[in-house]
């Protein structure tokens, strides 16, 4: 070699390795990576056409039936088992344990992507975690001493142990078990609260809902995650919106499927806005910002949400089998909002929710003129006599449909203070019982006086 | 004009009797009649925000095909999604803001391919103390050229300053719903006039890929005021007599300007025959 050129080391060391991938991601955050893990394999399994009977016995319908991952969380450890297909020897092998490996063999739709949500997982709780894996045809269990296998910076290999490969398993103990034991200080102090498995539990639910959903089964402690499946209101009068669209990003590259259903649901104001979900989790739920195409800074054509839209609904999935196509950040927590994908959809959202906000807006202006004791069918009952229909199941249709009727008059609301004396006065002069009458009639005087 | 270039647009394998007319009609419905004759399409609306208007707009409508709808354009776009092959004209009589350019990037976004889009608004110029405030306000929301100067608002280049932003905007909505769908743009012309106010009216295409080479043979170009770019078709017309008129008629097209009426100086003879084919005749008439 000449003696201008010089050969650097860029091997990395472990200990700030270790530092800096943790240091992104909440507890919370780090622990539904490993859920992830699981419905993933879930998913895999249930795409290679596994089925799976439930705890009574009866296969189901549900995409997701019979799978489950049970957690168990205080301030001694973390256990996690599943019966979600196992990590197998070769799949250990060549990305589950690797750093930055790329998507999961065969998975047809993964979350895991980044190939650092276990691994990160690990280092953010634990001084040592064990995992045993058990799937169709091997075996393995692995062992490691966080603080043992940060000595040494020029040795980045695992060992596993129990190995068994292309050895017919035990079908009802496939699965995987993760223990991740003593606990680092500030991992213990948080994940030793009492409130910690409530916390996991919300956590999970707000990120996992739409697996929950399909049957699969998640527990923390005694408490399991309830289904809480999301339905939009339909008849033959009030239609909701659902598009679809593929899209392959770069030639070669695997496709990204996007569908966007909007319409009304039940008024809840906490649930209102829309959801985003990447490959089947939550990024977002029921945004209510900017992000999403809510208005504001005056912008006219989406308002500002406000609770008389507290009935919207909407809900993006975007799906890919390559899961770093879809628009979330590494932490899978967030929305990479600069994604060309997310732009486009976001564009679509907007178009989409409009006719879903005239409609609401039509609903409240009823209200406010009280036109429900007018003849002919109100929006309201139109409203009452629509029925829940699961968000999967809206049918294709390109926009949100209403009857649009007769357009009142645009109104608007006045409202100030005045004293309550000339108020009464005015009322006596009047001969009405109320402040807005009061009002209306002093307006509309007004008008013909000084407008007309 | 309009209605030339959408004539051509039968290349592209849509019969225009099948599109639907979307406008602003008003309450004298001018451009639907233009679109009915020359297409004989069925299916227009025209939508009305005014509610002192709606009656009168219904009670005028020409042609039993058309629907007045009560609404504005921000709520009508959006329900344009069904995939109906469109020409779309927003004729805004108000000035481009925000707002307005989001109503555009809608129609972009929902209307389907092949589908024509025109745009009008003002695009006067402002009183000097005004023009940069008022500017800063109307598009507040968005990243815009940033102006300094009233002068670089003048009456000469505001028509320039609101086509760039207008175009802008179209295409950005093009591109970025182009990430989902196969849809592309092409613009056809740009219009600069007097109508009362000075105006400005864009008219483009949207097109899929695979109808680029059925565009390419509508052969666009061929029309003199079709403008693909920032630079308008200025539309200046003179005011001639009757008399005037047919003398330069009879000169049209591509004769010799030499013999048109001597008193009419040579530039207004220039504009009239730029523009002749599409002109409405109005005579005053006593009943």
């Amino acid at each position: 070699m000449p003696d201008d050129i010089l050969e650097v080391d860029s091997t990395p060391a472990k200990r700030p390795f270790i530092e800096v991938l943790v240091r992104d991601i909440g507890l919370l955050a780090a622990i539904i990576d490993l859920v992830d893990n699981a419905v993933d394999g879930a998913r895999a399994r249930r795409a290679a056409g596994e089925t799976r009977a439930t705890a009574g016995g009866s296969e189901q319908t549900g995409e997701l039936e019979g799978y489950r991952l049970d957690i168990e969380v205080s301030a001694d450890g973390l256990k996690l088992r599943d019966n979600c297909g196992g990590i197998s020897v070769d799949d250990a092998e060549e990305y589950a344990f690797r750093f930055g490996h790329g998507a999961v063999r065969g998975a047809q739709r993964s979350i895991g992507q980044f190939g650092v949500g276990m691994k990160r997982a690990f280092f953010k709780l634990g001084e040592e975690f064990r995992v045993t894996s058990v799937a169709k045809d091997s075996r393995f269990s692995l062992h490691v001493n966080v603080e043992e296998w940060a000595q040494d910076d020029t040795d980045w290999k695992f060992l596993l142990t129990g190995v068994q490969r292309g050895v017919e398993q035990n079908p009802a103990a496939v699965g995987t078990q993760i223990e991740i034991a003593p606990l680092l200080e500030a991992a213990k102090a948080e994940l030793g609260k009492a409130t910690f498995p409530l916390r996991l539990k919300d956590e999970i639910a707000e990120r996992h809902q739409e697996a929950v959903d399909d049957g699969f089964l998640v527990s923390v402690g005694e408490m399991i995650v309830p289904p809480d499946p999301s339905f939009l209101l339909q008849s033959s009068e009030l239609v909701p919106a659902r598009v679809e669209f593929s899209t392959t990003p770069k030639p070669g590259q695997a496709p990204v499927q996007v569908r966007i259903v909007c319409g009304i649901a039940q008024s809840v104001p906490g649930r209102a806005g829309w959801d985003v979900l990447c490959n089947g989790r939550a990024v977002l739920r029921s945004d209510q910002s900017a992000v999403t195409g809510w208005g504001g800074d005056g912008q006219q054509f989406i308002p500002s949400y406000h609770n008389q839209f507290a009935r919207f609904r909407g809900f993006v999935f975007f799906d890919s089998p390559d899961a770093s196509l879809v628009p979330w950040t590494t932490t899978k927590t967030g929305l990479e909002q600069d994604s060309p994908v997310w732009r486009a959809a976001n564009q679509r959202m907007v178009s989409l929710m409009r006719p879903v906000i005239d409609f609401l807006n039509r609903l409240d202006d009823e209200t406010d003129r009280e036109a429900a004791n007018s003849t002919g069918p109100t929006l309201a009952s139109l409203v009452e006599e629509a029925t829940p229909v699961s968000v999967s199941a809206v049918a294709a249709n390109p926009t949100f449909k209403y009857p649009k009727g007769e357009r009142p008059p645009r109104a608007g609301r006045i409202s100030y203070t005045r004293p309550k004396a000339d108020i009464e006065r005015a009322k006596t002069h009047l001969s009405v019982s109320t402040a807005r009458e009061v009002g209306e009639h002093t307006f509309d005087y007004w008008v013909r006086s000084e407008l007309d | 004009m309009i209605v030339e270039l959408c004539g051509r647009l039968a290349s592209l394998g849509v019969p225009l009797a099948r599109y639907r007319y979307a406008g602003m009609g008003s309450i004298y419905f001018v451009d639907f009649l233009l679109f009915h004759r020359a297409f004989g399409m069925a299916d227009m609306i025209s939508i009305e925000a005014r509610d002192a208007l709606i009656a009168r707009c219904t009670a005028n409508r020409p042609l039993r095909c058309i629907r007045v709808e009560h609404t504005d354009a921000a709520s009508f776009v959006p329900g344009l999604a069904d995939g109906t092959p469109t020409i779309l004209w927003l004729d805004f009589d108000g000035v481009l803001d925000d707002d307005r350019l989001d109503e555009t990037a809608q129609a972009v976004a929902t209307l389907a391919a092949p589908s024509v889009i025109a745009i009008t608004v003002q695009a006067n110029a402002e009183r000097e103390d005004r023009r940069v405030q008022s500017y800063a306000n109307r598009f507040a929301r968005r990243n815009v050229p940033v102006v300094n100067k009233p002068e670089d608002l003048s009456r000469a280049k505001t028509p320039g300053v609101l086509y760039e932003i207008l175009a802008a905007e179209i295409q950005e909505a093009v591109a970025t719903r182009a990430t989902l769908e196969d849809v592309a743009y092409r613009q056809l012309a740009y219009f600069v006039y007097e109508d009362g106010a000075r105006m400005l009216t864009v008219v483009g295409v949207l097109h899929t890929q695979g109808q680029t080479a059925d565009l390419a043979a509508c052969d666009f170009e061929a029309l003199s005021f079709h403008r693909s770019g920032a630079e308008p078709f200025v539309i200046n017309v003179p005011k001639l007599t009757y008399r005037e008129r047919t003398a330069i008629d009879r000169l049209l097209p591509s004769g010799d300007f030499s013999a048109a009426p001597a008193e009419v100086e040579r530039d207004a003879v220039d504009a009239y025959a730029a523009v002749y084919r599409h002109l409405p005749f109005f005579v005053d008439a006593v009943l």
